[in-house]
């Protein structure tokens, strides 16, 4: 009896610690040249590296490894070995696991989800995979020794550039910066629409090898010239995977670290609803009819220190769209916002925003799609589609004719007609008779 | 007696006051006489029917310039009401008349050996295709009518 009990109760607290164990720390892998930064010995905290580091172990359980090291593999199996990846700057091209650390296993790293800082350091290089992966997305940061320089804006050391606001460009990940000396390279990008970048440099600046200052600058000895040099790009891949890449360990800023770690603005579809505006009980009809209103309800949360709250759009052109198409869009219209609800219904917390399309059918036929493609730079993307089938007019939904005022005209007159040749039928036969009548006389 | 007045209007023409318009108003005369010497109680009742379906067409067909030609089914309906009844009764009067011309023939013609029974027996006759030709009319009619009770809607 009692030994049943005892069993019992280890089970439940076996349970227990499973459920407990479910909610597994994200894991973030560090990688880093020991000859730059010795990490693994403590870190000072500040310096931008060592607040960088705090900060992932406050985030979750941070994994320390060198570009040398044998083992350098991010896959386990078939799944990513962990949630995030930071590639801190090195001083050899060359990795230590070459088998597994590739420019492919990189992207099959992303493409798995999988998030990735990449820190760069004008007196330092990337590994040829690290910078094959910046290549493919459209970064191409400048080589060993070039740095962003600037003769009109010399930082408060004399050296490197003065970095503030005016260099930003607008964005919703990092709103403001000021930097008084920044030491590092810059990127030119390509034109990919999945990047976007964040610090670019002064009309007055360039990219050139700092030691060979006396050599006057070419075309050939410069990197970038003007705003075509970028100190920070992030980039947001389809599947909401995110790369951001500095031109200097001072553009850790905090703000950054938390985007591309998924800290925040990233957004969840808690749930789409269609239905008819004259039934809007019956949710997600599979069949609509020509020029019906439809009700295309969505509510989006937004990930704030890790809890879902209603996510409101402040700004015009960050407003929701909902495309109503068959090959092309037949409907294109703005959401308006309802208010905060609940995504769960045994739930009063509010932490969904909903968003209301009501909005006519077209008078076509055919297979129509409710597609919502919510792509802004900076948030996580929302794409929903929904395949529903317009029908025509069933035979018996027609208007009749005396419903329609001008209608009545035609039907008056076929009455009249009819009303007419009963009186012209009766006066036939009767008129005849007295002429019949007339000839037998 | 077309055929007398034909040389009278021919004199006219070689006369040196000619005019062209005399010309029109003597023949339109001429129609105008030979209408009303020929007209029957029925044939003018026919005619009233006629005018009174031609006026209620062009009604509609005024109505559907102007206004446009949206509930189109309900157009057609009524106007196709109009002129497929005209058709029919112009029909029927063809017939009619056809008849009627036939009976005067005979009746014109002193035929001495025909017996009473025997010129009974063709006004009968003559009588019996009137009322076939109305009993036709009348199930022509009613098909229409229901055909365009049916497509107005």
């Amino acid at each position: 009896m009692l030994k049943g009990i005892w069993n019992a109760f280890i089970a439940l607290f076996m349970i227990v610690t499973i459920a407990a164990a479910n909610i597994i720390p994200e894991s973030i892998l560090v990688l880093s040249d020991e000859k730059l930064n010795n990490l693994v010995n403590g870190t000072d905290p500040t310096n931008n590296v060592g607040r960088l580091i705090s900060q992932l172990t406050s985030k979750g359980e941070v994994t320390f490894k060198q570009y040398s090291d044998d083992n350098l593999e991010v896959f386990f199996g078939g799944d990513i070995k962990y949630d995030h990846l930071v590639l801190l700057p090195s001083s050899k091209k060359t990795v230590g696991d070459k088998a597994h650390f590739t420019a492919q296993s990189l992207k099959d790293f992303i493409n798995g989800g999988g998030n990735v800082l990449i820190v760069g350091d004008c007196d330092a290089q990337q590994p040829e995979p690290i910078k094959a992966l910046l290549n493919d997305i459209g970064i191409y940061p400048s080589p060993k020794g070039y740095q962003l320089l600037d003769h009109f804006n010399v930082g408060s050391e004399g050296s490197g550039i003065k970095l503030d606001n005016s260099n930003l460009i607008s964005n919703r990940i990092v709103d403001s910066l000021l930097i008084d000396s920044y030491k590092g390279g810059a990127a030119l990008i390509s034109g990919n629409e999945l990047l976007f970048p964040l610090v670019k440099g002064s009309k007055t600046s360039f990219t050139a090898d700092s030691k060979k200052a006396d050599v006057p600058l070419t075309q050939e000895s410069a990197w970038t010239f003007g705003n075509q040099g970028f100190a920070a790009v992030a980039f947001q891949a389809l599947n909401n995977a995110r790369i951001s890449w500095v031109g200097s360990s001072q553009l850790l800023s905090p703000q950054l670290v938390l985007w591309t770690l998924k800290d925040r603005d990233v957004l969840k579809l808690q749930f789409v609803t269609h239905s008819k505006e004259s039934a809007p009980e019956k949710v997600d009809p599979k069949i609509y009819r020509v020029t019906e209103q439809v009700l295309y309800t969505i509510g989006v949360s937004e990930l704030v220190d890790g809890k879902w709250v209603p996510f409101e759009v402040k700004n015009e052109e960050d407003k929701l769209q909902l495309s109503f198409k068959m090959l092309d869009p037949y409907q294109r219209i703005n959401m308006q916002p309802l208010g905060p609800v609940s995504s769960n219904e045994n739930d009063s917390r509010l932490d969904t925003y909903a968003y209301l399309a009501n909005f006519t059918v077209p008078d076509h036929h055919g297979v129509f799609t409710f597609e919502l493609d919510y792509k802004r730079p900076g948030l996580s993307y929302l794409m929903d589609n929904r395949l529903v089938t317009v029908r025509h007019l069933a035979n018996d939904e027609f208007k009749r004719s005396w419903e329609i005022t001008n209608a009545w005209l035609y039907v008056a007159c076929a009455g009249i007609v009819v009303v007419a040749w009963c009186l012209f039928v009766i006066n036939f036969i009767y008129i005849g008779k007295p002429n019949t009548s007339k000839k037998h006389q | 007696m077309a055929k007398e007045k034909v040389p009278t209007v021919m004199k006219e023409k070689t006369g040196a006051a000619y005019n062209p318009l005399t010309d029109v108003t003597s023949a339109l005369k001429i129609t105008f006489n030979d209408y009303f010497h020929t007209l029957t109680p029925r044939l003018k009742l026919i005619d009233t029917f006629l005018a009174f379906l031609v006026a209620l067409g062009i009604l509609q067909f005024v109505y559907v310039v102007l206004i446009g030609n949206f509930p189109f089914n309900a157009f057609l309906g009524g106007f196709c009401s109009c002129v497929g009844q005209f058709v029919l009764t112009v029909s029927l009067r063809l017939h009619l008349k056809e008849s009627m011309l036939e009976e005067n023939n005979e009746s014109d013609t002193p035929d001495s050996k025909k017996s009473k029974s025997d010129e009974d027996n063709t006004i009968g006759l003559a009588n019996v295709g009137v009322e076939r030709t109305f009993a036709d009319f009348l199930f022509a009619s009613l098909i229409l009518h229901f055909i365009v009770y049916h497509f107005i809607n």
